[in-house]
């Protein structure tokens, strides 16, 4: 028998590699909407594109971050399209930091403050500290350069800051 | 507790695995149906763009008169083409009657236009754009340049339940005549208009058809269900939209088309059968 005949079907193969993240997919998606109904509904659009897009993934191995990818997009066009975000304004000075000296954490409740992000905002925050991801893991699942991801991300953790100090952020 | 206890006590619903289930599922029914149409689609714009190019002469005469802006991919009137490609941003350039789509990537030009569908229809006479992977399209400013065109009667989105996915309507005044050409290094897409100066006579076409709804996502809903009927979606007289099956030339035809969509198990009774002239719109 040749080799291709000997590779589970694409079909087969989505579905079993989407069995191992699908928990994951569903807790990004819900971190966007905070509503089961909404996050099934994103993690059932952004399925349906990926099957359809399956057979163009170039690097099999990265699926999870794949998907990662298609649920973020999915989420925010869903965010946009019901319009229902609350964002602070941007208070966009530049902010400069260690990958580490950031304790928000202990000062904030992070997930609380993400329904006062931009859509666009959000991932930062959700790979960051809550999937501990790597600043060029961030990079690849979102695909921008490293160094964007660090100014952006660093941007948002400023815009949170500044809440933090005016004490504007719910709980502080 | 922090953000990333709250995170990992989100609760997994119970019915998370159906629903990726059935939207597997769905895609399947898809994919099924693009593999079909696009065969199709390739096939009919490989033989026309073939015989646009050998037997009308008019067709080069215009081309020579517009500046190269890459390599003539194919020349076509309906069909599809393009390659696949994620998140192509989109402009245009309009010149008297020639209105071109130029698609960069990551900021700079696209080397192709992005996978796309042309597909040609009358009563009233429209070409239906959809493109796929693309994620910028600044649609109000394409809106625009059709519009200002002398020969486009109206431009106007169909929502599609893909956003990285983008399909528009442009209605052409009677009489006119049309022209897509694809080009590579620059990916642009260009519709070349000309007025053929007599218009056929207006005649009664019927359809199957939805009521008219504002646009938004059902009727999207609808090109699902009615996919395999090669739906369409057209403005209205008062300005709503409307799916729409068809045209026939008589009633009958209608009649028939829509009595099969009703013997199916899961019909919901939504259509109905109606006509307007060839060159109106519904009701």
């Amino acid at each position: 028998m040749n080799e291709l005949k000997a590779q589970p079907q694409v079909p087969q193969r989505f579905a079993e590699q989407l069995q191992d993240c699908r928990n994951n997919l569903f807790r990004k998606a819900y971190c966007y909407v905070k509503n089961e109904h909404e996050a099934l509904e994103i993690v059932s659009e952004a399925t349906y594109k990926g099957y359809l897009a399956f057979g163009r993934m170039k690097e099999p191995q990265y699926f999870e971050t794949w998907m990662t990818r298609i649920v973020i997009n999915t989420a925010i066009d869903h965010l946009n399209r019901n319009k229902r975000v609350t964002y602070m304004e941007d208070h966009s000075q530049s902010y400069a930091g260690d990958e580490h000296a950031v304790p928000l954490e202990e000062k904030l409740d992070l997930y609380q403050a993400l329904d006062r992000l931009l859509p666009e905002e959000k991932a930062y925050i959700i790979l960051k500290f809550f999937e501990d991801l790597r600043f060029k893991d961030m990079a690849d699942i979102l695909e921008l350069p490293e160094n964007t991801v660090k100014t952006r991300f660093y941007r948002i953790i400023g815009k949170l800051k500044a809440h933090l100090k005016d004490g504007e952020v719910e709980g502080i | 507790m922090t953000g990333k206890d709250r995170y990992a006590q989100i609760e997994i619903p119970a019915q998370l695995g159906d629903v990726l289930v059935e939207a597997q599922r769905k895609a399947a029914a898809r994919s099924k149906r693009t593999v079909r149409l696009r065969w199709l689609g390739s096939a009919s714009a490989a033989l026309i763009a073939c015989l646009l190019v050998l037997n009308i002469p008019d067709v080069a005469s215009a081309l020579s008169k517009v500046p190269v802006v890459g390599s003539i991919v194919k020349v076509l009137q309906f069909g599809t083409g393009g390659e696949r490609t994620d998140g192509a941003a989109v402009s245009t350039v309009t010149a008297e009657d020639t209105i071109r789509i130029v698609f960069n990537q990551e900021g700079d030009t696209a080397a192709s236009v992005p996978s796309y569908t042309v597909d040609q229809r009358e009563a009233p006479n429209r070409l239906i754009f959809t493109f796929n992977g693309v994620r910028s399209f600044d649609y109000d400013a394409l809106e625009q340049d059709m519009v200002a065109s002398p020969l486009v009667s109206d431009v106007y989105r169909n929502i599609i339940l893909d956003d990285s996915a983008m399909r528009f309507v442009v209605e052409l005044k009677e009489g006119t005549r049309h022209t897509l050409t694809e080009y590579s290094n620059p990916g642009t897409l260009e519709l070349k208009l000309t007025a053929e100066g007599k218009t056929a006579a207006p005649k009664e076409v019927y359809y199957v058809r939805s009521e008219g709804m504002p646009q938004g996502e059902s009727l999207a809903i609808l090109e699902e269900i009615y996919l395999e009927d090669d739906v369409t979606f057209l403005k209205t007289a008062s300005g709503d939209f409307a799916a729409v099956i068809g045209g026939f030339a008589t009633r009958e035809e209608a009649e028939q088309k829509l009595a099969a969509i009703a013997a199916r198990e899961n019909y919901a009774g939504d259509l109905h059968v109606n006509s307007w002239m060839s060159n109106g719109h519904p009701e």
